[in-house]
């Protein structure tokens, strides 16, 4: 399955660009697709910077499920305001 | 009114959208670009925003204060793009029947936005580094839930 992941900030520079198309397992868990998307992207692990993930809007956790058309987006801890 | 902009904040606008008869109090909170930090000096941020899931989040913030505090009206804008030292970044107004709900919900907002909302600011030093700002006690799934 190919899941499109947005990136924003310091998570979009070091993959180079703001969205990745990354290769998966069929209906991943949000860790099983970071785990694939670092294999794609080792900047991301080597970097060590924490992420967040967020499908459809929300924040989920990493044993949450991913189905098609789901809008999927990872980002560095947030600093607005 | 809840808005992400890339415009010059009108913060007027978003502390007369809060007015209300019903209300005897009116707090409006500006975050503002501070340019000196100890010895650290900035010269610009730049904020970057998710959108779509950061309008969402503002509109359930709002919808949450009315849960937790008595209030009658709430906006919430936050502005995106680059900012120099001294502009307004982020404006909250709250109304309230008293003081105290208008003054407690407004601080509840800036430091929930800051904590939940999918903004991210860029900084600019006077020594010409830049560097994204990634707190790490900020922006945790945990503290979003």
């Amino acid at each position: 399955m190919r899941i499109d992941v947005l990136l924003f900030a310091k998570a979009r520079d070091l993959a180079g660009c703001e969205k990745v198309t990354v290769e998966s397992e069929d209906r991943p868990t949000v860790g099983a697709l970071a785990q694939s998307l670092f294999d794609q992207y080792p900047r991301l692990r080597e970097s060590g910077l924490p992420l967040l993930w967020a499908v459809n809007d929300a924040y989920v956790s990493p044993d949450t499920m991913i189905a098609a058309g789901d809008e999927v987006a990872c980002f560095p801890p947030v600093s607005g305001g | 009114m809840i808005a992400i902009t890339d415009r010059p904040l009108d913060y007027h606008a978003v502390s007369e959208s809060v007015r209300d008869n019903s209300a005897g109090a009116v707090v409006l909170f500006l975050g503002t670009v501070r340019e000196i930090t100890g010895e650290t000096q900035t010269t610009q941020l730049e904020y970057d925003a998710y959108r779509r899931m950061a309008e969402a989040r503002m509109q359930e913030l709002r919808d949450e204060v009315f849960r937790r505090f008595t209030v009658v009206r709430c906006s919430l804008v936050h502005r995106v793009g680059s900012l120099a030292p001294g502009e307004v970044c982020v404006a909250i107004a709250v109304s309230s029947p008293h003081r105290p709900e208008a003054f407690d919900a407004a601080r509840w907002l800036i430091d929930t936005l800051k904590e939940q909302v999918p903004i991210w600011k860029k900084e600019h030093y006077g020594d010409g580094t830049v560097d994204w700002v990634h707190p790490i006690d900020a922006g945790t799934a945990e503290s979003a839930s």
